[in-house]
């Protein structure tokens, strides 16, 4: 799978927040977006998912323009924000609400990926008991239950304790190694190091292919000031 | 039918759940109280009752005005669910799902409505089930009263069914100003009996005598089927609008 996103640019009102943006995204890659709050990130991210439009340019899935035949993108499972849930369901509810809409997968899978995130002993516990932490691990397991082709995480470790941030990378390590495309959104100097392969920066909507190496860099001047 | 109804039950629970719903439901109690005390002084029975009601322009407009409040509530909390809307694949399956949301929402407040009004209507009426003539229909209130509310339900189901393609189409901004302009019609249009068919949905809310019984009937019919055309027709424009799928800009 392939995206080729080509001179997107989006407007909301008057406000200009992508400006001429054009990658190429292949599988087998984790990129990592990065770049302040309102740097425009997230709203690529949610064009990517068909839940923007933008304002000119074209984002194509294998050379398929999915905005404009009406679609959803293929195969991608994405964790934008906050994630969003059934209050009143279990953990393991809110997965097979999901997951009875393509009827891909079972309870079986559903409690393989609750116990790769960490969140087998509190399926039965419901959403709204749950720690920010556990919200966000329901939000990486729904996105992984489904072996999606495309991963798409905004800020996926917010509210994670160390050891799950570890197992969550490690996860996702593993994911690329299933030829998948990760698409992370991250202001994490080291998710960046350890996960990512490609690094775009993201500053007031332009955007910009970094060397890996020397974001790192400026970004540990940046703690050093 | 019944097994869509429990597969989307999670769904319904969690949007009749959110204090905004909560405002809504009072707001119907209070629309059924109207509805049960709003009847012709000089008739007073139940099927006058039923009628008089069903056809009186600030009750149709409260009604319609619920109703698409509670549409658009629907709406706007299933499109925080974008986890469940990415998995939809295309906008026609977006559309169908907001379209059996509402319908189940909006029918199950109806019947809530029906059952608090009726109730309410028996009690105020004192059981005066008189029956009188309609019109030169040569039929009484009662199979008038049953015509009636069947008309007055259809159309607002139809217009649950239109403001939900709207909101999908031209979002939430532009679907409040176009209700505030249909609403407003109830004002400028009011019943005008010219025996003929009419293309404008608020005659079907007044009452109008038409020529014969069976005339009202075609005409209505007539007017439900034009407005299921129009509604497809809506429904294709927004399945194939090129503007994709977004909904939050």
């Amino acid at each position: 799978m392939i995206i080729e996103i080509k001179n997107v640019s989006k407007k909301f009102k008057k406000t200009e927040v992508l400006k001429n943006v054009s990658m190429t995204l292949s599988e087998g890659t984790i990129y990592g977006f990065v770049g302040h709050n309102g740097s425009g990130k997230t709203v690529l991210l949610k064009l990517i998912c068909a839940f923007l439009e933008p304002s000119s340019g074209e984002i194509l899935f294998d050379g398929e323009n999915i905005i404009k035949n009406n679609k959803f993108p293929p195969s991608t499972r994405a964790l934008i924000e906050r994630p969003t849930f059934i209050s009143e369901l279990t953990g393991e509810e809110n997965l097979e609400l999901l997951a009875n809409i393509e009827k891909k997968v079972g309870t079986e899978e559903i409690e393989l990926t609750l116990k790769k995130v960490g969140l087998i002993e509190d399926k039965d516990k419901l959403y709204y008991k749950f720690s920010l932490g556990m919200k966000q691990k329901l939000g990486i397991a729904q996105v992984l239950m489904e072996d999606p082709k495309i991963i798409i995480l905004d800020e996926p470790f917010n509210g994670l304790d160390e050891e799950s941030t570890k197992n969550i990378r490690n996860l996702l390590l593993e994911e690329k190694k299933k030829n998948k495309l990760i698409i992370l959104a991250t202001h994490i100097k080291e998710d960046m190091e350890l996960l990512c392969d490609e690094i775009y920066k993201f500053n007031d909507g332009v955007v910009t292919k970094e060397e890996k190496e020397e974001i790192i860099k400026t970004e540990e001047e940046m703690e050093v000031i | 039918m019944k097994k869509k109804w429990f597969k989307n039950k999670p769904l319904i629970d969690s949007i009749t759940r959110t204090s905004r719903f909560k405002i809504l439901e009072l707001f119907l109690i209070i629309l059924a109280l109207y509805a049960a005390f709003n009847f012709d002084k000089n008739q007073r029975n139940l099927f006058s009752g039923i009628i008089y009601c069903h056809t009186d322009t600030l009750f149709t407009i409260l009604f319609l005005a619920f109703f698409f409040l509670t549409t658009l509530n629907t709406c706007i909390s299933f499109y925080q669910y974008d986890t469940y809307i990415i998995r939809l694949k295309d906008k026609k399956n977006l559309i169908k799902k907001l379209i059996s949301l509402t319908l189940q929402i909006n029918g199950l407040l109806l019947l809530i409505y029906f059952i608090i009004y009726l109730s309410l209507n028996n009690l105020v009426m004192l059981d005066s089930y008189d029956i009188k003539p309609v019109f030169d229909y040569g039929i009484n209130t009662d199979i008038y009263s049953l015509f009636i509310v069947i008309k007055f339900y259809l159309s607002a189901i139809l217009y649950m069914i239109l403001n939900t393609i709207l909101f999908v189409i031209i979002k939430e901004n532009k679907t409040v100003v176009i209700n505030i302009l249909y609403l407003s019609g109830f004002f400028l249009i009011g019943p005008n009996p010219t025996y003929k068919f009419s293309f404008l949905p608020w005659y079907y809310y007044h009452l109008i005598p038409y020529q014969s019984f069976r005339q009202e009937i075609i005409f209505f019919m007539l007017y439900i089927i034009l407005g299921i055309a129009f509604i497809s027709i809506l429904g294709i424009i927004g399945t194939r609008q090129k503007r994709g799928v977004a909904y939050d800009n």
